[in-house]
């Protein structure tokens, strides 16, 4: 039997018109339908179409503001190649940085992983108390509390 | 004279309009080396009367010198800059100017935008550059024929797309796809790098992204590395050679993987 193939794509929202260290909330869905205009935009009908079987966008935590994207492998092509024509969420100017593509869910949990600690590490030096620093962690490392793996599988 | 240094990632087009106190974005998105672009654009010809009153002495200089960079930002980042000029041009008179020009031996790269068949077929087989260029915001006005580029590629001249106007407006994203492609045609995309183009951070991409959009034009996976990362490596070892003259060789101490360089023209 052939394997169905994903492809999961991580991505970091840069805000440049944000405070950095604030949290930044945003409704999953209207990132994806963000990203699926792109891509019609980009690739018209056939490239929409291709993507939109299997495409889930996650957004997963708000203060690093890491979101994955799940395509079919094959088509994820167009998704990665329309990123960087996104300039605006809303109204809100934004830039996509890929930061990771894997095949597999967990080790595209493993590189957030590596990816929040980094993350700790450097805002960690700013806050005085370590009951802050306590929270801070719980907030960051909590990406899977946005049930990813069970919204993708009832989307899915 | 300076060897010029360079590693890692390359953009090689950065709009002299860009905040130079903000390169720190630009490392952030995982590149290593920049080069800061000024734009000549082309003149016609002054009437000749003119040109004789003035004493030769007050000629100005058909190239403005480069973008001062302060020391400050030198030291606080770790990217590696480089000058670059672009030069707008119709026929083959400007070769005259280039050796005139004082200025053009200040810049590290050496850019071209032909207007003309004649001028890309000058910029092709005779004129002393790196790279030509296009401009974004009209189609190309002629004919890219196969004998030309591949001459083009001999010579080790590079051709240049960028991505930054693409991502601002529409039209020009169509310009750059439809020339990207022709070069896919014409050249099998050989000898291409891609630059951004970038007048502020927000046009500016990670390297990965900037990877992805080889797929768009026309390059497959391995292509869409080279073009950020081995052409530009090359085109300024190349650039490099053009500024000493005929034949070449530097030899430095094996410090670490780099190993040794040479170059040769």
């Amino acid at each position: 039997m052939v394997r169905f193939k994903h492809r999961y794509i991580t991505v970091e929202l840069i805000l440049p018109k944000v405070p950095e260290y604030k949290p930044f909330y945003l409704k999953s869905h209207i990132l994806s339908e963000t990203i699926l205009e792109k891509i019609q935009q980009v690739h018209g009908d056939f490239g929409l179409a291709a993507v939109k079987n299997g495409f889930v966008a996650k957004y997963c935590n708000e203060n690093t503001r890491i979101a994955i994207i799940r395509s079919r492998h094959g088509p994820h092509r167009f998704v990665t190649s329309s990123l960087p024509f996104i300039t605006k969420i809303g109204k809100l100017d934004v830039i996509l940085k890929t930061l990771h593509v894997s095949a597999t869910m967990k080790h595209s949990f493993k590189f957030i992983q590596k990816h929040q600690r980094s993350y700790l590490d450097t805002v960690w030096s700013k806050l005085r108390t370590d009951e802050e620093r306590k929270a801070l962690e719980e907030a960051v490392m909590n990406f899977t509390k946005t049930d990813i793996s069970i919204n993708i599988e009832r989307l899915g | 004279m300076e060897t010029i240094k360079y590693s890692g990632f390359c953009d090689l087009f950065i709009d002299k309009g860009y905040d130079i106190n903000t390169l720190s974005f630009v490392e952030k998105q995982g590149f290593h080396t920049v080069a800061i672009n000024s734009h000549v654009e082309e003149v016609s010809d002054e009437p000749k009367k003119k040109k004789k009153k003035n004493d030769s002495k007050d000629k100005k200089d058909y190239i403005p010198s480069p973008l001062e960079i302060p020391d400050k930002v030198k030291s606080n980042t770790k990217l590696k800059i480089l000058q670059r000029v672009t030069i707008e041009f119709s026929d083959s008179s400007i070769s005259k100017k280039l050796n005139q020009s004082e200025n053009l031996k200040k810049y590290d790269i050496v850019a071209v935008l032909p207007k003309t068949l004649q001028a890309f077929q000058y910029a092709c087989g005779t004129l002393d550059t790196d790279v030509i260029t296009f401009d974004p915001h009209s189609r190309i006005p002629f004919k890219v024929s196969r004998k030309l580029y591949k001459q083009a590629v001999e010579r080790g001249i590079f051709f240049e797309i960028m991505y930054s106007p693409a991502i601002r407006d529409s039209t020009s994203r169509r310009n750059i796809i439809t020339t990207s492609h022709l070069y896919h045609a014409v050249g099998k995309s050989k000898n291409i790098i891609i630059t951004s183009g970038a007048k502020d951070g927000s046009q500016i991409r990670g390297i990965h992204d900037v990877i992805n959009l080889g797929f768009i034009f026309g390059l497959n996976n391995n292509e869409s590395l080279e073009v950020v990362r081995d052409n530009p490596h090359r085109l300024i070892l190349k650039a490099q050679g053009r500024r000493c003259g005929k034949h070449y060789m530097e030899v430095s101490q094996v410090d670490t993987e780099s190993g040794n360089k040479m170059s040769e023209e």
